[in-house]
């Protein structure tokens, strides 16, 4: 979305207006979707449970949405990672993610190469659920425009120009912002993995 | 050794995994959701409405002056319900005058000892005169049978009206006194101790103390007239003295008029429905507070004693932010609408403040919560306003 097309929303926003509301869902209703389902899972049954809430939180909070504090999109998926992070405290994800890891340290291989890039996992491993658990729950602990670049860029593959029109910013910053965003996932991933497998973090 | 680009592809295969079982959203769902949201977006902005009428409203300084009028009128009215009582036979019997006065005047102070705002009241019956220390030249007479407020700015002989909705039977000092002396006969909740004479000013004077787990009421009595002088409410939240009480006090009628004096300019500024202030009002004040007033963090409290004393705090932080006249008021009004929410907070049990130092947008720090009436979950407001529902054992700690 351009900024003149996200000011005239926010400012309808601030006004009350259905129209500017709708036209809000329309254009991140199924982007919210996707990133939920990455981050919890496309298997998993609350999906549409933390999009519902994710979708009434914001409506509910809209009118005091202030563009210069942000793009309406990283307002609106900040939302969505609170609803993904409270349903995940009401579940007992440990037992889920201390498998995981049970697996991670199972494995056969330099398993740090792999996340460092200097050798690449063979297939088996690449399709094992255990790994989708860990990577979701490192990107769960990112920040918000880490999330979005890396998406866009290492799973929807979208080019560093239509990355940087979709947040805003030149594609310089793009290209800088993602090699910050690999490098705090590799770290939170090894934190993740290196911890004991009962610990106690939840998100997935 | 690996390229960068097999360094992109590989990196891409491994954040890839997540898509396993790949699945399109469901449609049907969505369209569901969009009409479901649309409508609660469209409520919340309905009960806004409130605030829209403070927006067409402020253009008039006289306007401004009895909005401000009428805040602070909900704002002090609304702290005094006084639940529970004693059982102090002496104490009622010292009190029992008060059951049989016609007027009452006293001044009322609101925060620590040497930094109040002064609200001096004149009661007679349903009706109350008073004057706030910082509204200088503002006299507010308030009808609370009728629910009417007349302001009357005398610098400029102007008066506006102002119509309350939604307060509910809101009950005057007198009654307020005159229904503790009722409750305090029979009702065991709270414990009363004679603390006896105690010097104030060279005079002595009788003490009472009466106190539950939540809230100290101290009552000082002259023993010639066997009447209150003074009376204090401390809660965990504020500090709140009656002072100065006298009662049976003769006071001219005319005082309490809501007829317009004949040279006064007047103004008809509408009605204020507080029933239908809502938790995005109070989201609204805790932006501007933090914004305006805080300079970027929310306070350390939201007490009545924080809010009355922030007067030129907000007026410092306007100037900062250069707004005009009129968006000055107009903020000004949209904070204290939401103070509104607090002061007659519909929830149940208690609502929970912990913004203390909380940098405004910091989405994961709950700043407050409350459970909202006939609800099984809680809501929570984060730092960056933000809201969610939480289950009682998802709570903060």
């Amino acid at each position: 979305m351009d900024k003149d097309a996200e000011r005239e929303i926010a400012i309808g926003l601030q006004k009350g207006d259905r129209q500017a509301w709708l036209r809000l869902y329309e254009a991140y209703a199924r982007r919210v979707w996707t990133n939920v389902a990455r981050l919890m899972g496309y298997a998993c049954p609350a999906v549409a449970d933390v999009v519902q809430e994710t979708f009434l939180a914001a409506a509910r909070s809209a009118r005091n949405f202030d563009p210069g504090r942000g793009m309406l999109w990283l307002w609106l998926w900040g939302i969505a990672r609170r609803q993904i992070a409270l349903h995940y405290r009401k579940q007992d994800a440990n037992v889920i993610l201390a498998q995981a890891k049970t697996w991670w340290h199972s494995l056969d291989g330099q398993t740090i190469d792999w996340i460092d890039e200097k050798a690449a996992p063979p297939p088996d491993v690449l399709e094992a659920s255990e790994l989708a658990t860990l990577v979701r729950s490192a990107l769960n602990q990112l920040p918000a425009d880490y999330q979005t670049v890396l998406m866009a860029k290492y799973i929807d593959g979208q080019p560093t120009r239509e990355i940087a029109q979709n947040v805003q910013c030149s594609s310089d910053a793009v290209t800088s912002r993602l090699v910050r965003a690999k490098k705090a996932f590799r770290k939170a991933f090894k934190t993740l993995t290196q911890s004991a497998p009962a610990g106690k973090e939840v998100s997935l | 050794m690996i390229n960068n680009n097999q360094n992109d592809k590989q990196f891409a295969s491994l954040l890839s995994t997540i898509e396993s079982g790949k699945t399109s959203p469901d449609e049907r769902f969505l369209v569901q959701l969009r009409e479901l949201s649309a409508h609660e977006f469209e409520a919340r902005s309905a009960k806004s409405e409130a605030i829209s009428f403070w927006r067409k409203i402020m253009k008039s300084k006289i306007i401004k002056f009895a909005a401000t009028a009428v805040i602070i009128v909900a704002v002090i009215i609304g702290i005094n319900y006084f639940h529970g009582s004693g059982s102090s036979v002496v104490l009622a019997e010292v009190l029992q005058p008060i059951l049989h006065a016609r007027t009452v005047t006293m001044d009322i102070l609101v925060g620590s000892e040497g930094r109040q705002s002064v609200i001096h009241d004149e009661v007679m019956g349903s009706r109350i005169r008073r004057t706030v220390s910082n509204l200088p030249d503002v006299d507010i007479i308030i009808d609370l049978k009728e629910m009417k407020v007349l302001s009357l700015v005398h610098a400029e002989k102007t008066a506006a009206y102002v119509k309350l909705e939604g307060l509910g039977d809101m009950q005057n000092y007198l009654e307020w006194l005159q229904k503790i002396v009722v409750k305090m006969k029979d009702i065991k909740a709270y414990q009363i101790h004679d603390q006896s004479l105690q010097q104030i000013d060279g005079y002595e004077y009788h003490v009472f103390v009466a106190e539950n787990n939540k809230e100290t009421i101290t009552i000082w009595v002259d023993p010639e007239t066997t009447l209150p002088v003074r009376i204090a409410q401390k809660t965990p939240n504020m500090q709140l003295v009656c002072n100065n009480l006298q009662f049976d006090v003769d006071l001219d009628e005319s005082r309490f008029s809501l007829e317009i004096p004949e040279d006064y300019k007047v103004q008809e500024a509408g009605k204020v429905d507080f029933k239908n202030v809502v938790e995005s009002d109070f989201i609204e004040t805790l932006r501007i507070w933090a914004e305006f007033i805080e300079d970027g963090h929310f306070p350390d409290s939201i007490n009545l004693e924080n809010v009355v004393k922030l007067g030129p705090k907000i007026d410092q932080g306007f100037k900062r932010a250069n707004l005009s006249e009129e968006q000055e008021t107009e903020t000004a009004m949209r904070w204290a609408q939401g103070l509104v929410f607090i002061r007659f907070f519909k929830g149940q049990g208690q609502w929970h403040y912990a913004g203390k130092g909380v940098e405004f947008g910091d989405g994961a720090t709950p700043i407050f919560w409350y459970q909202p009436k006939d609800s099984e979950t809680w809501r929570v407001i984060y730092g960056d306003l933000s809201v969610t529902d939480v289950a009682p054992e998802d709570l903060p700690e």
